[in-house]
């Protein structure tokens, strides 16, 4: 996996749809050729991009909050109707996954979309989050619980 | 986290997979590379551009936030007190006061009585006339006007001041403003003489 596609599949996480993951990508490439110069050390490349991608990421869903509340069709719901019956049902149980992970409490999502997403080792979302490994694996332990027992619960309804 | 726990999550986790997969597939029809190239190109087109950076939300309310604190503070800096303000309409519309015999008070005060007497006293009536016709034309407090009254008389009282000092005689007391303002609030007769001040303008 390159890291594009890495940061490509974090975006996915705090996106509804591959689109909006894309244009998030591009934001978040555009913004590191901007700040190059603030790049110090070349070794920490990468945790510095991690870093970029997770604020532009948070900075879109506090965007999307608005969407919502002015009730503005998402390209997300353009997709659904244009796609075949058949795939749709998958396509709901992601969807139902994706809202659950949008209601977890943001200490425990930002950490699971990283690692879940975007493969991170305990050790980068340690560095790109400025928190302890073990702070990470208690997190990432809780988030799992929490998720399964939303989704669980979803289907029960 | 308990086995049925696990066994869950990793039902999610094959649905996260599955997402994943399908949304590689879109990523990799898009020409990453040339699209990013084409948006970092037009974004230093509007970085140059002169009126790119006032057409950027933020700096453009930067920019207007700095005119009206600018405009605020030059306003503040070249504006006169209210108590100047008073004085200087009282300046203006001199000119303009016709017949106010009938705004004079009834009472003659007599911290001012000057010993040139009705000389002074004339001067007075002068000035609480143009006191008169500023208060009705400003909106003024009552806890200003003596104050204001007191400024057009040491105003008026400079010519005088001016003359005693030209012969080497000493400032009056009652031109001291620190002094004479504490009298003024203690003072019976001016009391009165506000009260009345302030009725005429109602009824004008």
């Amino acid at each position: 996996m390159t890291y594009k596609e890495k940061v490509f599949f974090i975006c996915l996480g705090y996106t509804k749809n591959p689109c909006d993951a894309d244009d998030l990508t591009q934001d978040i490439y555009l913004k590191a050729l901007k700040k190059l110069g603030s790049l110090k050390d070349v070794n920490l490349a990468k945790v510095w991009i991690l870093r970029i991608c997770r604020n532009t990421c948070l900075d879109h869903l506090k965007k999307l909050r608005l969407r919502r509340l002015f009730s503005l069709k998402t390209k997300e719901d353009i997709i659904i109707e244009q796609t075949p019956e058949s795939q749709i049902i998958t396509h709901q149980q992601i969807q139902k996954v994706k809202a659950s992970i949008q209601q977890l409490p943001k200490k425990l999502k930002e950490t699971l979309i990283l690692r879940e997403y975007g493969d991170l080792s305990y050790q980068e979302i340690s560095q790109t989050l400025g928190i302890k490994t073990g702070t990470v694996m208690s997190r990432l332990n809780r988030a799992r619980q929490a998720l399964s027992d939303m989704v669980k619960g979803n289907h029960h309804d | 986290m308990t086995e049925n726990k696990r066994k869950d999550f990793s039902d999610i986790k094959n649905l996260i997979k599955k997402e994943k997969q399908k949304a590689l597939v879109f990523f990799k029809r898009t020409d990453f590379a040339t699209r990013l190239e084409k948006r970092s190109q037009l974004d230093e087109k509007s970085k140059t551009s002169s009126l790119g950076f006032f057409l950027r939300p933020l700096p453009a309310a930067a920019f207007l936030v700095i005119i009206i604190l600018s405009t605020l503070i030059y306003k503040q800096l070249t504006s006169t007190s209210t108590y100047e303000k008073g004085i200087e309409s009282l300046a203006q519309i001199m000119n303009q006061t016709t017949n106010m015999e009938s705004l004079l008070p009834t009472r003659k005060p007599q911290v001012y009585e000057l010993s040139d007497g009705e000389k002074g006293f004339a001067h007075l009536e002068w000035s609480i006339q143009r006191v008169l016709y500023c208060l009705h034309r400003e909106s003024i407090t009552d806890e200003q006007i003596p104050i204001i009254i007191f400024k057009v008389l040491q105003k008026n009282e400079k010519k005088d001041l001016d003359k005693l000092n030209f012969y080497g005689l000493e400032e009056p007391a009652y031109l001291n403003y620190e002094k004479e303002i504490q009298k003024l609030r203690n003072n019976n007769n001016y009391n009165l003489l506000f009260s009345k001040i302030i009725k005429k303008l109602q009824e004008v």
